[in-house]
């Protein structure tokens, strides 16, 4: 996987979830981190559509739960 | 302050948007709840400022559709009216209800018994009822926000079928800016004047060029983008913005425009202060302020030339210097869009607002017989500083040059050469005191000058350099002799004024400084003053 995009996603969830950047991983996801809840989730993709520029469809804010997957929906 | 979010769909994505202020969001769909309940947070002392910003389509329900009566409108308006009342003290700020265009009648909208149309209007008016009834509720009409940047940009389907929230971050954004905008104009905290240029920002063209019937100003094209901008400020002004002028131009330029073009939709009656001349436009601006009597936080200019506005951020930046757009058709929208809810936001407008203009013109016109109250302000806003040296030895050159070039502000005109200065600022029985000034537009350097004969309790020389004149400065070096004089033991001081064909100005100096003529001949006055105390 591309470092870069990970490195984006993975500062951009530790904003949302205000926390250092040195607690977010790769494996990180809604299932292993708790303040990683529904709520949270919805304010990701919603910072992921403000920082490139995408609209997510449904499907995909339901599903892109980790910072792997969201780091695969950089366009 | 402290702010409490209430809303019957999910805001906190707003909050960020919100940012400095301290925005606590009420519970989910707790917005009727909040209000009426005696014991909510809505009810604290701890929130001054309560927004109410609901989602229209949500609040309809069923009625949505169709079906079943719009009830929670009707609680809303209630609840909110009852708060308003026993909140008095609190400001209540809440949006217009604004029905998505997706509606089920589609075109039969419009005549149909359930029409959603006509349901937003009824309802709307019933909230600018209470708008005008309660002094404390901000009512933001949000439709203008849909059709400013259009629904599609605005709502989001998927994270309001994911979670309940509406709006997208575009929408967050623009609500945010606009809330923030009408608590600050509630709260007056906007700006009073609006300075402009001339030249291709009220008109198209130079006029020092074209003349006063060839500026671009007409019904077509170029020129009725000007006129409309014309147009657009005679508006504000009615709204209590005082308009004026700094341009560089020759003034009768200026007048002739005024008189023969047709086509000015502005009068010179529109501007509380005109100031067309060649002085650097800071300069002027400050003018301006200290004519209308008021701080330089309080204006706004308008400039097309990016070099004057430059000039203005750098040397004055309390005054608001807005960007200029790029194309004279943006002239109008851009400044009803952007500028005007800024600056001069207002929720309500005065009895007051309308006639300011004419408040300030007849102030300013009593003013003119008192124009010392002006220049005080002025000076004020100059920040003055002067720096008093007695003795400088290492001054003695521009001490003399002072001495043999200074004409018009020298009370004695007595010429000295380098030598003479040498021996006062050696002498015991003698003092120089060298005055340098600077504002905040730069270092004038040393330009006044007195040189005291302790011996005689006499003012020997006192000069100053015309570029500083007007400006209270004497006064400081008058204060300083005195007080070298007195701490040397004179109980009375000694003036003398010696007339000149160019230091008439002067003339009366001594009398206007509390000193009495001893002796007067031939163009000579002798003046002393009795020092108070020891």
């Amino acid at each position: 996987m591309d470092d870069k995009r990970v490195l984006a996603i993975v500062s951009l969830v530790a904003a949302v979830l205000n926390v250092p950047e040195t607690e977010i991983r790769l494996e990180t996801s809604a299932d292993n981190f708790s303040s990683w809840d529904s709520l949270a989730q919805l304010r990701i993709c919603m910072a992921f559509e403000e920082r490139f520029g995408v609209e997510l469809g449904m499907e995909a804010i339901a599903q892109a739960t980790s910072v792997a997957k969201l780091a695969a929906l950089i366009p | 302050m402290k702010v409490l979010l209430l809303s019957n769909i999910n805001m906190q994505p707003l909050v960020q948007f919100l940012n400095p202020w301290d925005v606590t969001v009420g519970e989910f769909n707790s917005l009727i709840l909040d209000l009426s309940n005696p014991s909510s947070l809505a009810q604290s002392p701890e929130y001054s400022h309560i927004l109410c910003l609901y989602d229209t389509d949500s609040l309809l329900g069923e009625a949505l559709y169709g079906e079943g009566t719009p009830e929670q409108c009707e609680f809303y308006l209630e609840a909110l009216e009852l708060f308003c009342l026993a909140q008095a003290g609190k400001v209540v700020i809440t949006n217009t209800f604004c029905v998505s265009s997706a509606r089920w009648l589609n075109f039969a909208d419009l005549t149909h018994e359930a029409s959603l149309r006509s349901l937003e209007n009824h309802l709307n008016e019933r909230l600018l009822q209470l708008t005008k009834k309660h002094s404390n509720l901000i009512v933001i009409d949000i439709e203008l926000l849909f059709r400013l940047y259009g629904e599609q940009a605005l709502l989001s389907n998927a994270f309001w079928y994911m979670g309940r929230i509406r709006y997208s971050n575009q929408m967050l954004r623009v609500l945010a800016n606009r809330v923030q905008q009408a608590v600050r104009a509630y709260s007056s905290q906007c700006r009073k004047v609006l300075i402009l240029d001339l030249d291709n920002t009220l008109w198209g063209g130079i006029v020092g060029e074209v003349g006063p019937l060839g500026i671009d100003l007409s019904n077509d094209g170029k020129g009725w983008c000007f006129r409309d901008f014309q147009r657009v400020l005679r508006a504000l002004r009615k709204t209590g913005v005082l308009l004026a002028i700094a341009s560089k131009n020759n003034a009768a330029d200026i007048d002739e425009v005024f008189q023969k073009n047709p086509m000015m939709v502005l009068q010179r009656e529109d501007f509380a202060c005109i100031r067309a001349n060649w002085e650097p436009k800071p300069c002027n601006i400050l003018e301006i302020a200290a004519t209308l009597n008021l701080g330089v936080n309080s204006l706004v200019f308008i400039d097309d030339n990016p070099a004057e506005r430059e000039l203005v951020v750098t040397s004055l930046p309390e005054v608001a210097v807005p960007e200029f757009p790029a194309r004279v058709e943006e002239l109008s929208p851009w400044f009803l869009r952007e500028v005007a809810p800024t600056y001069f936001g207002k929720t309500r407008i005065t009895s007051e607002d309308v006639r300011k203009t004419e408040q300030y013109r007849a102030n300013e016109e009593r003013r003119q017989l008192s124009v010392s109250l002006d220049l005080d302000a002025f000076l004020e806003n100059l920040r003055i500083e002067c720096k008093l040296q007695v003795d400088p030895g290492d001054q003695v050159a521009r001490i003399a040059q002072l001495t043999q070039k200074t004409n018009q502000f020298n009370l004695t005109t007595r010429r000295y050469q380098i030598p003479e200065i040498e021996f006062f600022l050696n002498s015991p029985a003698h003092a120089v005191v060298l005055l340098e000034y600077s504002d905040r537009f730069g270092f004038e350097g040393a330009v006044g000058l007195v040189i005291l004969n302790y011996k005689e309790c006499r003012i020997d020389s006192l000069l100053m350099s015309c570029r500083v004149i007007g400006r209270h400065v004497e006064d400081r070096l008058l204060d300083k002799a005195c007080e070298l004089l007195r701490s040397r033991g004179c109980g009375r001081i000694v003036g003398e004024f010696i007339s000149t064909p160019k230091n008439q100005q002067v003339a009366s100096f001594y009398d206007s400084h509390g000193f009495v003529v001893l002796a007067e001949y031939e163009g000579r006055r002798l003046y002393e003053k009795v020092m108070n105390g020891r």
